[in-house]
């Protein structure tokens, strides 16, 4: 618990976590406030109008606060996730600890869930920011803001956020372990870019029975486990792909597997910097 | 292996390669406990490779470590609790004060007291700045900040890689004091350097590392016994006639021209005769405008590190007395 504590301490005063926070609130808030301002329930198509008032209405505004917290804090997360765990090769900050008798493993583990409790820090804080960025979309587009403390909606909500944080950790291990491979901030931060962008554009061009292996991938199975039921599109209501608690499992597993592979690549490492 | 209580440290046939280029070719040192002990060698000689096997950081191809008496390998990691080491360039979180670098680096491996902190502060004289972003401190500054790290777990066993770089005057001297009171309190010193003054005047025993070998080991007094040397600085037009009257002091071939441009001679004898050298010169006419007598470790080290055979991986081209290498 030292360790971890240590850790938090070395990461709650770091400019890069200021800076993702930043980015995700803005990319979230900004989301909200564009859709409110441009809001026009006469002239928009009914698709788009669903979505919007999914947006912007709550409560369902709240899981559509939760999944863009996931998507943008997810792809933020883990870059923040790897530009932090870099500096500890590129610093040398793991050759003293390990010279002075650390675990190698311990000390893997221990500097994650460091960073798992700033990004829980930095869910709530991304969440909070979007409510109210979608509060003021509302209002920005004259709709009622009723929902908001519905009590049965926000026991849901809280769920939802908790399994949220879950994903983008899963998503974070991820790239976590990209960089304790790479021994290196900008290999872990391409790595993640190009599986991100992989993930997302390979299966329109691969054959069905390859893409069903997809679903089952950290970007998928995470989104999935968060258990959010989309706005009506196309008369089709947009659904996870994963029964969620089984995407929970999957995404389970990508975790205790990236932070495996992380540990056991520091544990075999020879470290010359 | 036979274990041994005497010796803080000792490698036998330590052997390391990093690709084809060999790096250490199997290094035997021995460390007796509460020495203080200088590792010498150019650049390129194995000196930070060898620290960092000592530290767990590299795995040897082959050979042993002996640490605090016992054999060490790298999942041993517990031994090092006991030991305390600086490397080369001081690895901090940039973003942090100088003490909580020593407040997350004290909660690794063995857990100090976070009194202990602000004690080392006081030592290495960084408590007015303790608070202050170590992104903001001289490199001299962040040398005084790596010897508290190091220090940290009060070791027996203190493994410093150029503990004096960047440190001004006064940091040399504070450094000095406190590694001969740690010695004197039993504590072993190991530094790993090439400033060879500051080496000269710590050192109890010295090894000389060149090309991943030892080609020099013993107490310093003993290995400079044979390194007494009288400089005289004689006029220019001087020269010649001063090197046949120190030769015929000092034995055929035993006078070189130290520096040419100064006019200084130095002759290979006992530092007592320095008088008798200056008395001839005298009544000869030639009066010296500087006299220094003293062992020189500069001398044996250039004369160890110099007779080894050329590294196979210097790359062509090089400039003559630099040796390449990463280690």
């Amino acid at each position: 618990m030292t360790l971890v504590l240590a850790g938090v301490r070395k990461l709650r005063t770091r400019s890069a976590s200021l800076v993702a926070l930043l980015i995700a609130v803005a990319l979230v808030a900004i989301e909200f406030v564009v859709v409110g301002a441009t809001y026009r329930s006469s002239t928009m198509p009914a698709d788009q109008t669903a979505t919007y008032d999914w947006m912007l209405t709550f409560p369902s505004a709240y899981d559509a606060v939760i999944s863009f917290v996931f998507v943008f804090g997810g792809l933020v997360g883990m870059i923040y996730v790897a530009a932090v765990s870099g500096t500890e090769w590129s610093w040398g900050t793991l050759s003293v600890a390990v010279a002075r008798g650390e675990s190698r493993s311990r000390y893997v583990l221990a500097t994650f869930a460091s960073v798992a409790i700033i990004l829980l820090v930095g869910v709530l804080a991304v969440f909070a920011a979007g409510v109210l960025a979608a509060a003021a979309g509302a209002a920005l587009a004259s709709l009622p803001l009723n929902g908001l403390t519905d009590g049965s909606a926000l026991t849901q909500t809280a769920l939802k956020l908790a399994r949220c944080w879950v994903a983008v950790v899963g998503l974070s291990s991820v790239g976590y372990a990209a960089v304790m491979v790479a021994r290196s901030q900008m290999a872990g931060i391409g790595a993640i870019i190009g599986f991100y962008i992989g993930s997302a554009v390979a299966p329109l061009f691969l054959p069905d029975a390859i893409k069903e292996i997809f679903k089952y991938l950290p970007f998928s199975s995470s989104g999935d486990l968060i258990g959010i039921q989309g706005p009506q599109s196309g008369g089709a209501t947009m659904s996870p792909v994963l029964d969620p608690n089984f995407a929970l499992v999957v995404t389970l597993a990508w975790l205790a597997g990236s932070l495996a592979i992380a540990a056991l690549a520091t544990e075999r490492a020879e470290i010359t910097s | 292996m036979a274990t041994n209580g005497g010796l803080a440290l000792a490698t036998h046939g330590l052997m390391k390669r990093y690709g084809r280029q060999v790096a250490l070719a199997g290094l035997d040192i021995s460390v007796p406990r509460g020495t203080v002990y200088g590792f010498l060698g150019p650049n390129g000689a194995g000196k930070t490779t060898t620290m960092r096997l000592l530290t767990g950081l590299l795995r040897p191809d082959a050979g042993s470590i002996e640490l605090l008496g016992e054999p060490y390998v790298r999942s041993d990691r517990r031994r090092l609790f006991r030991i305390g080491s600086l490397s080369e360039t001081p690895s901090f979180y940039p973003h942090l004060s100088a003490r909580d670098n020593l407040l997350v680096t004290a909660a690794t491996g063995k857990t100090v007291p976070s009194s202990r902190v602000d004690e080392l502060l006081d030592l290495v004289g960084l408590r007015e700045r303790a608070q202050d972003r170590v992104s903001g401190y001289s490199m001299g500054m962040k040398q005084r900040l790596g010897i508290a790290v190091a220090l940290l777990n009060d070791p027996e066993l203190l493994l410093l890689d150029e503990p004096a770089n960047g440190l001004d005057p006064a940091g040399i001297v504070a450094l000095r004091d406190t590694l001969r009171t740690l010695a004197s309190n039993g504590k072993t010193v190991f530094i790993s350097s090439h400033i060879l003054p500051e080496v000269e005047q710590l050192a109890d025993i010295v090894g000389i590392i060149a090309l991943g070998r030892i080609v020099s080991e013993g107490p310093l007094n003993e290995l400079l016994a044979g390194q007494a040397v009288v400089r005289v600085r004689v006029r220019p037009d001087e020269v010649d006639r001063a090197m046949t009257i120190l030769t015929a002091l000092a034995g055929p071939d035993r006078v070189t021209i130290d520096d040419p441009d100064a006019a200084w001679l130095k002759a290979s004898m006992a530092t007592d005769r320095a008088a008798e050298a200056n008395r001839a010169l005298g009544a000869a006419g030639i009066y010296a405008s500087g006299l220094a007598s003293g062992s020189d470790l500069e001398s044996l080290f250039l004369e160890l590190t110099a007779t080894q055979p050329p590294e196979p991986q210097t790359p062509t081209g090089a400039i003559p007395g630099w040796r390449g290498g990463a280690a």
